[in-house]
This record gives structure tokens, sequence and C-alpha cells, in this order.
């Protein structure tokens, strides 16, 4: 889990919208990469992270066409798909975190995007983040697969 | 319930017996009514045998190659009854002022016979459409069953039957005595036309089906074909018991046939990436927790006993849906990374919306808590075999509403590969370009999927299409046994 936690904090550091994109496209990355290598522990979840991982997915495609992405190549770290040694309610609470910073700051920058392409981006990308949250949470509330 | 076509032709049938066991002289006002419904009838039967799926006359003529004789039947049976239909609508023109007796017995019978094939008949159109260039389309899983040779066979056996039996009856109308008072010499003889004509058709088919008569399977078949309508929505309520969400999934399941294909010809919704991917999500969730369910009504079907051969068939849908389900997965795990771009604001589709529903009841079978969803919060253990099934009743039940949702999602996945090669034949699909080094990815935009990606998507929808359509038909076998509704 210390993966998530790095990216955690690039998100919690990102000042300027093309940093906080970035960090945004790479949590994303990272919740889909741990909630697939987490589906098969176990079988009660199986569905629980099928469907963060989805919606990790909308999240990565909706930041990915956000204009204030940076075009050039970046580095992200490889996030291990099995959170090695970490039982599954500490992987499901750090993804559960993960997507509620991602709403968090999402919105916030959604509120302050002066291009319109950014705003309908982080708009979008924090209601993927207040899902995975919402799936992940313990008193989670969610009805829907949509 | 859904109407099927039985509930139609039984009943025109029996009231067009009704009418031609009266034998008694009709009054002149009767008699004009009968010749009205008789019209009615056999325009009906017209437009019946226009539906079936043979060339006009003009082509039929024109064929290089001999008309096959089954299509050389519909051919003559139709010629017969348009000139018997043409014949009476003379016949008709000349009683339109005169007064007519609808209320007599014979009457009665003739028009309920007449409104029960029409609406017959508008059951069957409503497995059609009729596209922008005028050509008439396929939107129901039922209508390739509709226009088969052994269902077709047996409906102009069916029509051929009506005329049988309304020929000679109706020749009595024409006669002098019967049509009295200012009506024209030649009413009489359109009627008789009319009549004639009417056993000409009935006795081609009586003829061409004396050398190879309809199966019984296909007259079977042709009562049971259901009207195509969507069946009303039904919310899920987080307090339903086990016949109420079993009962749920397979309306869940019949609406999710019926988007699906009605999706895959909509210009609306162009398909997506997206939608791929939520199907296969949907698809993957429904299988795994149908595999639990089926564990459980395995264990439950040997505790009450039900006999070694339904306890082979449950298991062995079981493991049959074991192998589904993972070729899901294993397609929503291509759809992380492939994609045919971003369409922002598509919305979500009536088979989203509908695989959402089903998701949801699916879930609440499998497992204990009544209000489980794909969240943590509402996750739980599975159900209790001896909840799920109280008694062997409940047990085809529950088979009902997996085996629905089994059929449901492999006819989506086949619509949902058409529209994935479409996009790989149209270079629709894009990829992130990644390049690895030690510790780090180097993330770059998309770029065009590589062949050898291109490739592998749709081998995967093979896949899935395969184990599906193998579980599905496990589950066929089972619901054969328990009679299962389906």
């Amino acid at each position: 889990m210390d993966d998530v936690e790095v990216i955690a904090a690039r998100l919690r550091d990102a000042c300027a919208l093309p940093e906080l994109l970035a960090a945004s496209f790479d949590a994303f990355e990272a919740i889909r990469v741990v909630a697939r290598g987490s589906e098969d522990l176990a079988p009660w979840l199986f569905a629980v992270f099928m469907t963060a991982a989805d919606a990790a997915v909308d999240g990565t495609q909706a930041i990915a066409i956000a204009p204030s992405l940076s075009l050039a190549p970046t580095v992200t770290m490889i996030v291990a798909p099995h959170a090695a040694g970490a039982d599954i309610d500490t992987v499901a609470d750090a993804l559960a975190a993960l997507g509620e910073l991602l709403d968090e700051r999402l919105t916030h920058a959604a509120d302050r995007a002066v291009l319109a392409g950014d705003r309908a981006a982080c708009q979008e990308a924090a209601q993927a983040g207040r899902r995975i949250h919402q799936l992940m949470a313990g008193d989670g509330n969610d009805r829907h697969l949509r | 319930m859904t109407a099927t076509f039985g509930d139609f032709l039984h009943p025109a049938g029996e009231h067009i017996a009704a009418a031609v066991s009266i034998h008694d002289e009709l009054p002149a006002e009767a008699t004009f009514g009968a010749i009205c419904q008789f019209g009615r009838l056999l325009f009906t039967l017209v437009h019946y045998l226009d539906d079936l799926p043979v060339p006009d006359e003009f082509s039929a003529a024109m064929a290089a190659e001999p008309l096959s004789p089954e299509t050389q039947t519909v051919l003559d049976t139709r010629i017969a009854l348009r000139r018997g239909a043409q014949s009476l609508r003379y016949a008709m023109t000349t009683l339109a002022d005169t007064v007519t007796d609808d209320s007599h017995p014979a009457v009665r019978h003739l028009s309920a016979a007449a409104g029960f094939l029409a609406a017959g008949r508008d059951l069957l159109q409503t497995h059609f459409a009729t596209s922008p260039g005028g050509t008439r389309e396929l939107r129901s899983y039922w209508a390739p069953v509709i226009t088969s040779p052994p269902v077709a066979a047996a409906l102009l056996g069916e029509i051929a039957t009506c005329a049988l039996r309304l020929a000679p009856w109706t020749a009595r109308l024409s006669m002098p005595e019967a049509i009295a008072g200012d009506v024209p010499a030649g009413t009489g003889l359109a009627v008789l036309t009319a009549s004639h004509c009417t056993w000409v058709a009935g006795a081609a088919v009586q003829a061409a089906h004396r050398r190879h008569p309809p199966s019984a399977d296909a007259h079977r078949l042709l009562c049971a074909i259901p009207a195509h309508f969507p069946p009303p929505w039904v919310e899920p309520s987080g307090h339903e018991q086990v016949s109420d969400l079993s009962h749920g999934a397979i309306v869940n399941a019949e609406r999710l046939r019926q988007a699906g294909l009605a999706f895959a010809r909509q210009a609306r919704w162009p398909p997506t990436s997206a939608s791929w991917r939520k199907d296969a999500l949907a698809a993957a969730i429904i299988g795994h927790a149908s595999e639990v369910i089926l564990r459980g009504l395995t264990e439950r079907a040997r505790q009450l006993t039900l006999g070694p051969a339904i306890c082979a068939q449950v298991h062995s849908a079981a493991d049959a849906t074991s192998q589904a389900w993972p070729t899901w997965r294993a397609i929503a795990h291509h759809w992380d990374i492939a994609s045919t771009g971003i369409h922002r604001g598509a919305g979500f589709t009536p088979v989203a919306a509908e695989f959402g529903d089903l998701v949801l009841r699916i879930g609440r079978l499998a497992y204990g808590n009544q209000h489980w969803t794909p969240a943590r919060a509402h996750a739980s253990q599975t159900r209790n075999p001896a909840d799920l099934a109280p008694a062997p009743g409940d047990i085809t039940c529950v088979v009902a509403a997996v085996h629905t949702a089994a059929d449901a999602v492999t006819r989506i996945a086949a619509e949902d590969r058409e529209a994935v090669r479409a996009a790989a034949a149209n270079h629709r699909l894009y990829v992130p370009s990644f390049t690895r080094t030690n510790a780090a990815v180097v993330r770059r935009r998309y770029r065009p999927a590589s062949p050898s990606r291109i490739d592998e998507i749709p081998a995967s929808y093979d896949d899935a299409i395969e184990a599906s359509t193998r579980a599905t038909s496990k589950l066929d076998d089972l619901a054969l046994r328990l009679d299962a509704p389906t």
C-alpha cells in the first residue's frame, strides 16, 4: 500500500492544474491496478473490486481528454497489482481514501478551471472518485452499477 | 402475462367453426352483414400471405431458377385469395347503402374471427420494423422463427383451414334467394367468385401439405410466438423476497434482450468501448453471482432429494457458469486499456440501465443481504441454500431467473461482438502508449491499437460467447427438466 500512499501525497501536493491532472491520472490507474489485483482475494468482494476498477477507468478516460493534461511524456511509478501482506480491508480502505481524495481535489479543481474542457474532465473524474469511495467505503450507499 | 399468437388463432378458429355451423337460412340483412365480414376475413388472410417471405408474382415469373414447391404454394394461395378479395370488394361496394344486421350470431362470429385474426397478425408484426429504405427488418429474436420455413408452413396451414371452412358456407350467401331487394345481380356472382377463390386457396395448401405436412412442433412454436413488447419495468425495492427477485430478474432479462436488439439498431447511442466495458462488467458479476446461486441450488437439490439426474444437471450448469464469467472479466480487462475514444455526455444506454437492475437482483439472490449492491458496505456471505429454495418449486423459480439472465447476457455479447468487429474494421480502437523502464512507466497519449491487439479483443468475445452459450445450453436443459418458465 506504500505506492498508493505516495500517489495520495502527490495528489495532495499538486498545486497547478496540469500537475493535479497528471497525479489524478496516475491515481486512477493505481486504483485500477490494485482493484484488478484484488478481485480474487475475497469472493464476496468480487463485484466491489470489479466495479471499482471500472470506475477507475472512467476516471482515467475523463482526465485523458482534459486540455490542460500535459501532452509531454510523463513518468510515473509502477504500482504493484497485489498488495503483498496487506489484508483485504486495508486495501479497500486505502482505495476508498484515495477515491475520496480524488473527489475532493478534482471537485475543487473543477470549480476553479478556466477552460470548459478542463471543468468537464474534472467533474467527471471527481464523480468517478466519488464512486470509488462509495464502493470501497465500509459505510457506502451505492445502488447502481451505472 | 404476454399474449401469444395462439391466444388469437384458437378463438378465431372457434368463431369460424361456430359461424359455419349455422345452417338456417339467413335473413337478407344478416346475409349482407355476413358478406361484409367475409370480406374483412379475406383481406386479413391476404395480409398474412403478403407478410410471408416470398417474392412478388412478377419477380417470381422472371426468376431464372424454378421456384421451390413451398414458394409456389404460397404464391398460388396468395393469388387465389387476392382474386377473392377483389371480388368481395366489389360486392361490399354494392352493399354500401343497404341495411345490414350485425347482431345475427353468424355475423357476430365472423366479425369476432376477423378481429382475432387481425390482432394475431398485429402481434406477429411487432417482431418486424420497416427501415427508412422501406425494407422489412427483424427486430426480435422471434422474427427469424416467424419467417422460418417450418413455421411459415404451419401458418399457411392455419390460413388454409380457415379458407376451407369458410368457402362452402359463404357460397350459400351468393344464392339469389339469399340476396334480395335492390342488390345488383353481380353481387351474388362476386360472392360466389370469392367463395370459389377461397376454396382454391385452401385446396392448394391442402394438396401441398398432404405431400409435406408441417410438423406438430412448428405448429406449437407458431402458437407460442409472444407479442414483442418489453414487460413493464419493476424497480428493485430492496425488500424483495426470493420469488420477487426471481420474477424481477426474468423481467429484467427479457427487457435486456429487447433493449439489446433495439440499441444495436439505433444510431442515437453510437456503440463505444465504455458501453462494451459496462456490459462486460455486468456480465462478469452476473455470471459470478449465478455460479454462487447454482452451487447453493446444487446443495439444496441434494437436501431435498430431488434425484441424481437433477442434482447432476444443476452441478453441471454451475460448472459451465464458472467457466463463462472469467471470459467476461478478461473482456473487461481489455477495455481497461483499449478504447474507441472518449465520448463525453453520451449518457447511459437502455442496456446499461437494465444490466444494472439485473446485477442487483441476481446479486441479491446470491448473497444473504437483501440490500446487496456491488459496494463493500452491502457485501455479505452467500445466501443459505435453504433460504434460497425452501421448497422444490422454488428451485425452478430461481433456475428460471439464472437461465434467462444467462441467455440475455449471451445475446448482448453477440451484439457487442459485431459492434466491436465493426469498430476494429474502421480503425476505431486505440490504446495508450506506455513504455516500461525498470521502475517507471512513460505514458503518452492514445495511438491506434496494434493489429495483434485488434485481433485479441474479438477473439476474447468469441471465447466469452462460446463459454456463455455452453452455460446457457446447460441451463436450457435444466429449465426444460424442471419445466421452468423461459
